[in-house]
């Protein structure tokens, strides 16, 4: 049944039921608002270009046709997440986008590297959709429903109803906290991140499609579409953007020292993802979503250009091995120059409206945190000029380091490589211009009813701060490219004459990403395998699951079996002593039906036995 | 219908592609697979 319900700013189609059950129903209800247009254009737009990509990236493949349905199974499945109307059908579709994600991670199945990669991704996600269970559970008990209207219509009222162990921290904020968790594996924040620099084992058009512009922005839009429940939640945001600011930072350092051109450009992604989730943090959506919207399309074209030219230097990916493509590859080097710029907040380029406006959105909080995350966020732009000069100098522009065999069968990006780069350069140049204005020029009222803030959290200070302190991140920015540019082309020698103790390991616990990994390893993935096997395995299920099942049962049943073997002795007085039993349980069966009587012929029956028994034994022993 | 066919067209491109994977060349699958997500495009464009 097909029934269209209008609502004052955005609809809400309820097309048929899902289950029904006694505490609520689930329905599949799609949901279209301001921000679900924008993921809708975004989702379906770089889809479209990374499908067109993929038909001369994959064209030596034979499992084309199988990877471009993946590829649409992707997107069904990101739209369904989208334009979800409540949580249950939002979880599908972002159980969907993790498995399309394993699928595509996985395509190149012959690889260990790639079946490594995407089981650690389906593990660290499989963490985060955990803690998303746990928070729809929560808001379940909160709200008795889970639809994303009613949830928000009832939220400003909800929460002072029940106080959870300390007075201060409600069950609604765990709910949030448990969200916040959710969305920080999906979108790869800090702590749960290891996932996304090792899921460039996949394909280049999977990483420009999920790993840069819509799977992990997931987590953000879920921030967003949540954002009139989280806005009642403090303790959220705050968190919030404390991780948001660190990780921007962190993944930014982290870049500064990979040479896996994929690499640079993931944790480049990480990076960017940190400054949307510190932007919800400190309240301003709308700046997240434009930063959302503007990342996709120059990540995008930076991660299809990474792929033209590992395309064209056959599959090579170290940054060492590049160098010298600046004559060989010049659509792949306009690319990723003008998607690096855009990346750094050159000024009137995309990246510059909305990067800008986050920060400044930061140190209008006027708080600790917020002060906190803009001076994290400024020096997380500055090492983001710095790598993406260092990743620009190291693949066109130094001397080439490649074979030479490899260097003759170089060739820029082909038709139709070339025309999904061509579309999305356009869109790295041109569209924050234009839709900043629509996105969060003053007075917009584009995003209507779609977006909650908190009045306390209300920032209208923006465009009225000290214009150097707008000019701080571009001039750090300048600063690093300059800086970058001397140190990486001008004089390449300069750090490596520095290599001095301190230097060295600071580049290595850069390179080794903050030693994250050796630390998951040690102390959770050891602890996890360890308590796995101790508890779960030995004591669980080969312990108290064995004995209560298979084999406590084998053994009763021997006992039982030895028991009624010794009662076969073969003397005919015991064998009436049992008939007799027979017939007084008979007898007093009778009367089976749990009350005094019941026990009473129970009772008649034992002293029978008993008297019969003696009797016997004293017959046999007489 | 027109959100209906925005978010069920890359799927239907699915479930024809693996069902007739043996039997569709590279071309035809393209075409469906780059079709419907075109579409899905073009449309979201619009209702935008």
């Amino acid at each position: 049944m097909l029934l269209i319900i209008f609502q004052t700013d955005y609809n809400i189609f309820k097309y048929w039921q899902m289950v029904s059950f006694g505490i609520g129903n689930v329905e599949f209800l799609f949901l279209f608002d301001a921000l679900t247009f924008v993921m809708l254009c975004v989702v379906t737009f770089i889809s479209f270009l990374v499908h067109i990509y993929s038909l001369d990236y994959m064209s030596n493949d034979p499992e084309l046709p199988l990877f471009l349905s993946y590829l649409s199974l992707f997107t069904f499945f990101m739209l369904i997440l989208v334009t979800s109307g409540n949580f249950i059908l939002m979880f599908m579709g972002w159980e969907g986008v993790g498995l399309s994600s394993y699928l595509l991670i996985n395509f190149w199945h012959t690889r260990i590297a790639a079946n490594k990669a995407a089981i650690k991704a389906v593990v660290i996600n499989k963490i985060g959709d955990v803690f998303l269970m746990v928070s729809m559970a929560f808001f379940f008990y909160t709200f008795h429903t889970l639809d994303y209207s009613t949830m928000f219509a009832v939220a400003p009222f909800i929460k002072p109803i029940y106080p959870f162990l300390f007075s201060s921290i409600t069950l609604f904020d765990f709910a949030c906290l448990f969200l916040l968790c959710g969305a920080v594996a999906k979108s790869a924040q800090l702590g749960l991140h290891t996932w996304l620099p090792d899921a460039m084992e996949g394909p280049s058009p999977v990483s420009a499609l999920i790993h840069a512009a819509t799977m992990v922005t997931a987590g953000i839009f879920l921030f967003v579409r949540c954002s009139p429940l989280l806005e009642f939640s403090n303790l959220t945001l705050t968190i919030a953007t404390f991780l948001g600011s660190l990780t921007a930072f962190f993944a930014a350092t982290t870049a500064l020292c990979q040479n896996d051109i994929k690499r640079v450009i993931a944790y480049s992604t990480c990076s960017q993802l940190g400054y949307m989730l510190f932007a919800c943090g400190c309240s301003g959506y709308d700046f997240a979503m434009f930063h959302l919207f503007n990342h996709a399309f120059f990540k995008a074209l930076l991660f299809l250009s990474a792929g033209s030219v590992i395309h064209a230097l056959s599959d090579e990916q170290d940054l060492r091995k590049m160098g010298g493509l600046l004559n060989l590859l010049p659509l792949s080097y306009v690319s990723i120059l003008f998607g690096s710029l855009s990346l750094m907040g050159l000024p009137f380029l995309t990246g510059f409206y909305s990067k800008e406006g986050i920060l400044e959105i930061a140190y209008t909080s006027y708080n600790s945190i917020g002060y906190f995350s803009y001076i994290l966020g400024i020096l997380a732009a500055f090492f983001t000029s710095l790598y993406s000069i260092r990743l620009i100098i190291l693949t066109f522009l130094q001397k080439p380091n490649a074979f030479r065999e490899s260097l003759k069968q170089v060739h820029d990006a082909p038709y139709y490589m070339a025309t999904a780069m061509i579309i999305l350069y356009v869109a790295t140049i041109s569209i924050g211009f234009f839709a900043y204005d629509i996105f969060v020029g003053t007075g917009t009222n584009f995003w209507s009813n779609s977006l909650f803030i908190h009045p306390q959290h209300f920032k209208n200070d923006i465009e009225f701060i000290a214009f150097d302190i707008k000019l701080i991140p571009v001039i750090l920015s300048f600063l690093a490219c300059v800086l970058g540019f001397y140190f990486y082309y001008l004089k390449p020698n300069f750090l490596s004459s520095f290599f001095s103790k301190p230097v060295r390991s600071i580049y290595f616990f850069l390179n080794y990403k903050w030693f994250f990994d050796p630390i998951f390893n040690f102390f959770i993935a050891r602890l996890a395998l360890f308590l796995g096997h101790r508890v779960t395995f030995e004591i669980l299920d080969r312990g108290f699951f064995e004995l209560l099942g298979p084999l406590g049962l084998a053994k009763i049943l021997k006992s039982c079996i030895t028991s009624t073997h010794n009662l076969h002795v073969g003397y005919l007085p015991h064998y009436i002593a049992y008939i007799l039993m027979g017939l007084s349980f008979i007898v007093s069966s009778y009367y089976f039906d749990f009350n005094p009587k019941t026990i009473h012929a129970l009772l008649i029956s034992i002293i029978c036995y008993i008297f019969i028994r003696k009797y016997l034994f004293k017959n046999k022993n007489g | 219908m027109m959100e209906l066919l925005i978010i069920f067209l890359p799927f239907l491109a699915f479930i024809f592609i693996i069902t007739h994977l043996s039997i569709l060349s590279i071309r035809i699958a393209a075409f469906i697979s780059v079709g419907s997500v075109g579409f899905s495009a073009i449309f979201s464009i619009i209702c935008f």
